[in-house]
This record gives structure tokens, C-alpha cells and sequence, in this order.
């Protein structure tokens, strides 16, 4: 083992310099503390996004909606290109399981399917109000079902899958074991979600495209199992919409 | 881990400062390593200055019990940003059964109150076994929870803000707290473990 600071070869065991008293293991409390800021940087920032959105009294129409959507991926773009040579290791379409994405192919839509009811029934009995209905937004809009797919399926599958299970997961990593990793960010995916009976199915659906990054190495069995959860919903928003 | 008290470090200092007094140089005083090279000034085990004068010694002493001190500090935090989950877990939980039945019936406050109640007290409980991930995520909860009532009622921003001050900074300092601690224990341990640093023990 070389010093840096005088050069001198000490034993392999050694964690000081004899001659200067340098140590010769890098200092982990600077790491962590530095993840632990890109951590903190990039869940307020996305909170301040989320809590601006809903504070401010924007019209509910789809124009509006397709702004908030670029503006949210936009901020993902930025920090995509801080860390992009992980995340496209993540992104990377080799070695993919064909068995376990036609799994999530038919899983996610049967899952969105028991949602949506349940979603319904515990907004009607318990809190006595209609289910918010997304595709709405895009009635007035000129390809309603084209543009919600593309704004209630398609950004949030590939934005929020790098955001939680690609550049929170990779900086949690770093400070905490890997079943820590995937419990955090999967409260952070539910509680940025800003809504409470939500957290009934996103934490669980958080907990499952965690562990798909973690065991797979890949964010894509995420990225399809968003996308079909999410485009059934609007599938049955359109097929029960009156 | 052993707990370290005070009066533990102070008469480790006391013991440390009457026997500064080095005869074998291959072997250190503090951490009793074997195989050091007689030239080197510091231990490469634990940095102790066999070859320093006595104030370098004492101030190395000095510096191994303040950093003993500094764990308790550190684990005190934590604990603090336990307690603190605990707390809050009572606060919603009191506060659902005052608003949501007591007072008013309103279903909404009874189980949104008790779910935080459920949550805090989860990570409460999950902080025992692994406490950073549960103040980390504590802390954050919190920060979302009052951001959610803050988007409802703008005027809830200032209510109670010292109180939300001290609840932050006791979830800063305690996650802090636990990586700290976990070097400083790293860093401990690994001074008082003796080790055979002679040429012919080369890894």
C-alpha cells in the first residue's frame, strides 16, 4: 500500500502511513454525506414541483396537463444527464427475461383491473365522493385517447421509473443495504404521490418495481408494468366513461 | 456494542497519561499491534505516535476519548429521532380520535390520522433494527405531511413552526447521527484491534 501524500510503501494491513500518519483508506462519512445531499437535492426538488402544481389553481384542461407532464420530465432529463452512464446500464435491453415481462404484461392490467374497483368502493363507502377520472382532462383535446395514454401511461412509466427505481435508488444505495433501498424508495414513490388511499396499491406496486431493479439490474419490467397498470386505468375510464 | 460512559473515558485518560512509557517500538502502546517498524513515527493500526513526544501521545489520547464521546452524542441523536417517532405516531393517533370521533365524526381525519399514527410507529419500530432508512424516511414523511396540509390551507405554513423546526432538525441530526456513528464505530474498532503488521505477515 503507496502513501499519496510521502510515498512510502507500508504493510497491506496498515489503515496510517507510518512516516506521516496519512490515512491510507478513503474517508467514508465524506461519501455518504455527499449521497445523502444528491438524495435530499433531488426529492425537495421534486416536491417542490408536485407542491407547486397543486398549489397553484391551473384549469383543468389537457393543454395544462401536457405542460405540467414536459415540465416533470424535463427535471428528470437534468438529472438523467448528471448520472447517465448508470442510467443507461439500467436502460439496456440485453439479457431481458421474455417470460418475466409477459408475466407483467398480463399481471399489471388483471392488477389495475382490481384497483380501479377497489379504488371506487373506497371512495363511494368511505369518503363519499366519485373516483377522480384522468381521462376527462382529455375530452376537448384532438385525440383524446392517443394523448392520454401518452400523458397518464407513457411519461409517468418512463419518468418515474428513472426517477425512483433509477436516480433515488442508485443514491440510496450508496447509504443504505439493498432491502433498505428498495422500502425507501418505495415510501418516497407513495408519499410523493400526495395521496393517501392511493399508498394502498403504489407502496406494494413501489415495493415490486424495486425489487425488479434490484434483482434485474434493468429499469424496463418497471417501465411496462407502469405502463400497463397506468393505460388500463385509462382503458376502463374510457370504457365505463358516460 | 459495549455502552461507553464518561467516567469510563475519563479514567481510560487518567490510566493512558502515567504510562506513556515506550520500551519496545515494534510494538504499539495503544493498540498493542506487533511487527512496527522501529522508524516510523505513527502506528499504522491505530496512528498512535510511538516515536512522537508525550504532548503528541496525550493529544492522541485525548483526541481517541473525544471521539468515544462524540459515539454517545451521536447514538444520544438517534435515539432522540426515535423518540420523536414515537411521538408523532401519539400525536396523530390522539389527534384522530379528538377530531375525527370525539369532537366530530369525520371519517377522513379518523383514518388519514391513524394511518400517520401507523406509519410513524412503524418506523419507530423499524429504527431498533435499522435506523437510518426509518428517520431518513421519518423525516421526509413529516416534511410531505405538512407540505399536503400547507397546499390545503397555505396558513398552517407558520403554526407551531418551532415545533416543526425542532422536529426537523431532531430527524437531521438523528439520521446523521447513525452514519456518523456507524464510521465512528468502524473507526473505533479498528484501534483497538491488534494487529501483526511484520513484513512476513503481508497479506
Amino acid at each position: 500500500m503507496k502513501c499519496e501524500n510521502c510515498q512510502t510503501i507500508s504493510h497491506s494491513q496498515s489503515t496510517y502511513c507510518g512516516k506521516c500518519g496519512k490515512s491510507l483508506v478513503k474517508e467514508v462519512s465524506l461519501d455518504y454525506n455527499k449521497s445523502i445531499q444528491n438524495i435530499l437535492i433531488f426529492f425537495f426538488i421534486l416536491l417542490g414541483y408536485i407542491a407547486t402544481i397543486n398549489f397553484i389553481d391551473f384549469e383543468n384542461d389537457y393543454i395544462n396537463t401536457l405542460l405540467i407532464d414536459v415540465l416533470f420530465a424535463a427535471i428528470i432529463f437534468v438529472f438523467y444527464f448528471i448520472d447517465f452512464k448508470t442510467i443507461n446500464k439500467l436502460l439496456s435491453l440485453k439479457g431481458l427475461k421474455k417470460f418475466l415481462l409477459i408475466k407483467i404484461l398480463v399481471g399489471a392490467p388483471l392488477f389495475a383491473i382490481i384497483v380501479s374497483y377497489l379504488a371506487g368502493f373506497l371512495n363511494q363507502s368511505i369518503f363519499d365522493k366519485s373516483q377522480l377520472r384522468y381521462y376527462e382532462q382529455f375530452i376537448d383535446s384532438p385525440a383524446p385517447i392517443t394523448l392520454s395514454i401518452i400523458s397518464i401511461a407513457l411519461i409517468p412509466a418512463i419518468f418515474e421509473e428513472i426517477a425512483f427505481r433509477g436516480i433515488l435508488f442508485n443514491h440510496l444505495t450508496k447509504v443504505s443495504r439493498l432491502k433498505s433501498t428498495i422500502l425507501i424508495s418505495s415510501i418516497l414513490f407513495t408519499i410523493l404521490h400526495l395521496s393517501l388511499l392511493s399508498a394502498l396499491w403504489i407502496f406494494p406496486i413501489g415495493l415490486l418495481f424495486g425489487y425488479f431493479r434490484a434483482k434485474y439490474r434493468s429499469l424496463w419490467y418497471g417501465i411496462l408494468g407502469h405502463f400497463m397498470y397506468n393505460g388500463s386505468i385509462v382503458i376502463i375510464e374510457i370504457i365505463t366513461f358516460k | 456494542m459495549a455502552i461507553i460512559t464518561s467516567p469510563q473515558i475519563e479514567n481510560e485518560i487518567e490510566q493512558k497519561k502515567d504510562e506513556t512509557d515506550i520500551v519496545d517500538l515494534t510494538i504499539c502502546y495503544y493498540c498493542k499491534s506487533t511487527g512496527l517498524n522501529e522508524e516510523d513515527k505513527f502506528c499504522p493500526n491505530c496512528r498512535f505516535p510511538q516515536n512522537g513526544t508525550q504532548r503528541e501521545m496525550k493529544r492522541f489520547l485525548v483526541n481517541v476519548a473525544n471521539k468515544k464521546q462524540l459515539l454517545i452524542d451521536k447514538k444520544k441523536s438517534v435515539k432522540k429521532a426515535r423518540i420523536i417517532l414515537f411521538i408523532l405516531a401519539g400525536l396523530n393517533f390522539v389527534f384522530g380520535i379528538v377530531f375525527g370521533i370525539v369532537l366530530n365524526f369525520n371519517i377522513q381525519i379518523l383514518i388519514g390520522s391513524i394511518l400517520g399514527a401507523l406509519i410513524y410507529f412503524g418506523l419507530g419500530m423499524w429504527s431498533r433494527k435499522n435506523p437510518f432508512p426509518a428517520i431518513l424516511s421519518g423525516f421526509l414523511i413529516y416534511v410531505v405531511f405538512n407540505v399536503i396540509t400547507a397546499i390545503a390551507n397555505p396558513a398552517t405554513i407558520v403554526q407551531g413552526i418551532i415545533w416543526k423546526v425542532l422536529i426537523i432538525s431532531g430527524f437531521v441530526y438523528g439520521y446523521k447521527g447513525v452514519k456518523d456513528s456507524e464510521a465512528l464505530e468502524v473507526e473505533l474498532a479498528s484501534i483497538k484491534e491488534a494487529k501483526d503488521l511484520s513484513p512476513t505477515h503481508e497479506v
